[in-house]
């Protein structure tokens, strides 16, 4: 659609119904489910991705001085990328912007820095240091390469050793946080924002946050750091299944997501008649009162909470791009290596799992998830390596769960990825590979972290064919999730895991929760995670831990 | 009230094109710019996720780990206050971190807090803290064996608190004078258990990877429908406070932040934008 126009009245010349009307019925159309971002003084929908790093601590100062890696600091790294959702999938629609960049820590209300756990030091973890205060300037940058997925230099040049190509090196945006400003007794810049930034992103490049503390001591760490990004990106209509050409699973079969256009009627004078003032049906009047009344009535477009939309409905782009990130096995403060398996929780069996529980608390349709396996290491440390063993295997599971207060106490699978960790097998799914410093020794080889591709559960063409819209050319259809009434009960089907059936979704529009589980290990070589088959400096688990990112539409809410 | 334009056109009222001209001026220039308050939907809402497994109790007690990113409330210049060999200020700048703490006479308290930031305004929709427990984080949430003074054996804890507030625009390192916009004090963590006693344990369809150690149990508190206008750079923190009682007391014991894993979801609604 595009905005509407009319001729101007020119003066002496006869008024005929065309130049009062057609406005007026151009209007009309418009309002029956046709305002899209043409017509909104306001078009952008905005998103925030927000990471949380329970402890930031001393392995920041740590390098890699006299070793291989030549001065490598262990800056944290985390990657994140935005893809298009399935519906526009390889068109480059709408980029995001990014506006706003944010960063806290738990600075313990003083003009302190906060001590940090070191071994056989207990009594300094958590204090206040209100000496050592210029330890705590932190830098934020945000930093952009291309994303291997999508060759750019051609897919067909690139082999994975391309250590070039994995480095992130073109800084996009930065907000250092100096000392000076967080260790004023009457205003600390804590939370330090900066907006306005608008910088456009690109749906196939790889963007890094990149925190570091160039002056943190060894004594001092960043507790409850967070940071978060703001953007903004054009809104786009809403998902709709109609069995067709268009399907989401486990949509409320009460409205499929399909619009309720509203009828406005504008009367029109017939030809050669009068133009009259307030005629009750075809009155200038008239007319810009129905008008009128859609304006005061407020313009209808998106849900409510329950997932349930409006009856006769204005607003057609009435839904926005978000990023939810997770953060998985985070919080223990340093890299996992072999010997600090012990520090690991949920070990048993030699496999460890991590669970995040998320409220479903407005409609989200899931188009892609993805996650960032992290094997960086302490710089100091000579020789990290990541492992390299088919049997140590990562599994990641995204499902929508009911049971909280309810009696309905069931799981319905949203995303599933399974891989072993060697490149081989790991690059049948890696979107992109990142490298901290090339040469450096955060890990061996040349990447650090990777992101995979965890698809939406599909492979039952008997319920929906597959989705050709995602990395990898594959995976299932869009995947909706909101807490609804009895009215939304009725769920369009849902493919079961392990992707061998489907029906209706075993929620049953209950849907309470999003649960992100993660579980790694190996079970199978002889010895397990300690045993001879990993080096002592094997790296399972990174510095800043994992990430999963679920990626969809959110829609416009009350 | 009149919308689209403030010309009226009446039977016997006089009527010109410049007024028609202005009317179909004011019109056009209003749907093809709709204000955002024009829209009965116009909120987007986006979710601050966060939560870590601490390392695990019995690592706790042997080692080096520990609390963070849990942090003492109460700020003070005595051990476990200063940094060992550093100067203390005359004074510290906020004696109590969170507001309405319960102050029992032998219990000290940990925090975890999350302080966030946005430049426009936005609303508070939901507040959710789990509380997992499992094999490794054996939190039963009931005062046994031997429980702190002022407690009653068996009965659930209640003696955790959640509260979020916001930093007072003119005195933004106060505490004393932030804005509690959300508080839970003093609540019977029977309340908020994710299955109660008697309730199917284990789900009717479960998910993959298994956990291999039982299900999801815990507590899960949640706060929703909470429409909590935040103004424009608003300093927000939440905070997870728990009670450190003397040693051995159950169930919290000596390191109460080690007994279970932690989530947190903050759910936020923002206007659309230019």
């Amino acid at each position: 659609m595009s905005k509407i126009t009319r001729r101007n009245l020119p003066r002496g010349v006869k008024l005929t119904p065309d130049l009062v009307f057609d406005p007026l019925e151009d209007a009309a159309d418009r309002l029956e489910r046709a305002i899209d971002t043409e017509n909104l003084k306001r078009p952008f929908g905005t998103f925030w991705i927000y990471w949380n790093i329970p402890i930031a601590g001393r392995l920041f100062l740590n390098d890699s001085s006299g070793l291989p890696g030549n001065g490598e600091v262990g800056e944290i790294d985390i990657p994140f990328v935005l893809p298009e959702l399935q519906d526009e999938w390889a068109e480059a629609r709408h980029h995001p912007i990014l506006m706003d960049l944010m960063v806290s820590w738990d600075q313990r209300d003083e003009s302190a820095v906060i001590g940090d756990c070191v071994p056989a030091a207990q009594v300094q973890e958590g204090t206040c240091d209100w000496q050592n205060i210029d330890d705590a300037t932190l830098l934020v940058r945000i930093l952009k390469k291309p994303t291997y997925y999508w060759g750019v230099p051609p897919q067909a040049t690139i082999a994975t050793d391309d250590a070039l190509l994995h480095e992130p090196t073109q800084e996009i945006a930065r907000l250092e946080v100096p000392f000076t400003a967080t260790m004023n007794r009457l205003l600390r810049q804590n939370p330090a924002l900066v907006s306005n930034l608008n910088r456009p992103l690109d749906h196939h490049n790889t963007y890094v946050v990149r925190i570091s503390a160039p002056n943190l001591n060894q004594s001092a760490a960043f507790v409850s750091l967070n940071v978060a990004l703001g953007f903004k990106r054009k809104l786009t209509q809403r998902d709709f299944h109609n069995g067709i050409s268009h399907y989401v699973q486990n949509m409320p079969l009460v409205h499929c997501g399909l619009g309720d256009p509203d009828a406005v009627a504008i009367g029109v004078p017939g030809a050669n008649t009068s133009i009259e003032a307030d005629d009750p049906v075809d009155g200038i009047q008239t007319g810009m009162n129905v008008l009128d009344g859609r304006f005061q009535r407020k313009l209808r477009g998106g849900y409510n909470t329950w997932g349930d939309r409006w009856p006769a409905e204005n607003v057609l782009t009435d839904a926005g791009y978000d990023v939810i990130a997770v953060p998985m096995f985070g919080g223990l403060g340093r890299p996992i290596y072999q010997k600090d398996l012990d520090r690991l929780p949920n070990i048993g069996a030699d496999e460890a799992v991590d669970v995040r529980l998320i409220p479903i608390t407005h409609p989200f349709v899931v188009h892609h998830v993805l996650a960032v396996v992290n094997w960086a290491g302490d710089p100091s440390v000579a020789n990290n390596i990541k492992p390299n063993n088919a049997n140590l295997t990562h599994e990641i599971g995204v499902a929508l769960l009911s049971g909280h207060k309810a009696d309905l106490f069931t799981y319905q699978h949203v995303a599933y990825q399974t891989f072993g960790c060697t490149p081989a097998l790991y690059g049948l799914v890696a979107v992109d590979y990142i490298k901290h410093q090339l040469g450096g020794n955060l890990s061996n080889g040349d990447h650090d972290q990777i992101i995979v591709n965890v698809p939406i559960v599909y492979d039952f063409p008997a319920v929906y064919p597959n989705s050709v819209r995602g990395y990898f050319g594959v995976q299932g259809q869009p995947f909706w999730m909101s807490s609804g009434t009895s009215e939304q009960a009725d769920r369009t089907d849902a493919v079961y895991f392990p992707m061998a059936g489907g029906g209706p979704p075993y929620t049953a529009g209950q849907e309470q929760f999003i649960e992100v589980r993660w579980k790694w290990g190996d079970t199978v070589t002889a010895g397990g995670l300690a045993g001879a088959g990993y080096g002592a400096n094997t790296v399972f688990v990174g510095y800043g831990g994992f990430w999963v990112y679920l990626i969809g539409k959110k829609m416009l809410a009350p | 009230m009149r919308v689209l334009t403030d010309h009226q056109f009446s039977d016997g009222t006089e009527i010109s094109g410049t007024r028609i001209d202005e009317a179909l001026a004011d019109v056009v220039e209003h749907v093809n710019a709709v204000p955002h308050g024009d829209l009965a939907n116009r909120w987007l809402y986006f979710q601050c996720v966060a939560g870590f497994m601490p390392s695990p109790p019995d690592y706790a007690l042997s080692t080096d780990i520990w609390r963070l990113p849990f942090l003492q409330e109460e700020n003070h210049t005595g051990p476990g206050g200063i940094f060992p060999g550093t100067t203390a200020p005359p004074a510290v700048d906020s004696q109590h971190r969170v507001k309405g703490i319960y102050q029992y006479h032998t219990c000290t308290h940990w925090v975890w807090t999350q302080a966030l930031r946005f430049p426009r305004p936005v609303r508070l929709v939901d507040i959710t803290l789990a509380l997992l427990v499992d094999n490794v984080y054996p939190n039963t949430f009931q005062y046994t064996g031997s429980p702190p003074p002022e407690k009653a054996k068996q009965t659930y804890v209640d003696d955790i608190s959640i509260v979020l507030s916001v930093d007072h625009p003119w005195a933004p390192e106060d505490r004393t004078q932030n804005a509690v916009e959300f508080a839970r004090h003093k609540w019977s963590a029977m309340a908020e258990l994710f299955r109660d006693a008697g309730a199917p344990g284990a789900p009717t369809q479960n998910m993959c990877p298994s956990k291999g150690y039982g299900n999801t149990a815990g507590l899960v508190i949640r706060a929703r429908d909470l429409d909590i206008p935040l103004f424009p750079g608003a300093r927000i923190r939440l905070c997870l406070v728990l009670p450190n009682w003397a040693a051995g007391s159950a169930p919290w014991g000596d390191y109460p932040t080690a007994q279970q894993a932690y989530n947190s979801t903050l759910t936020f609604a923002e206007e659309v934008v230019e």
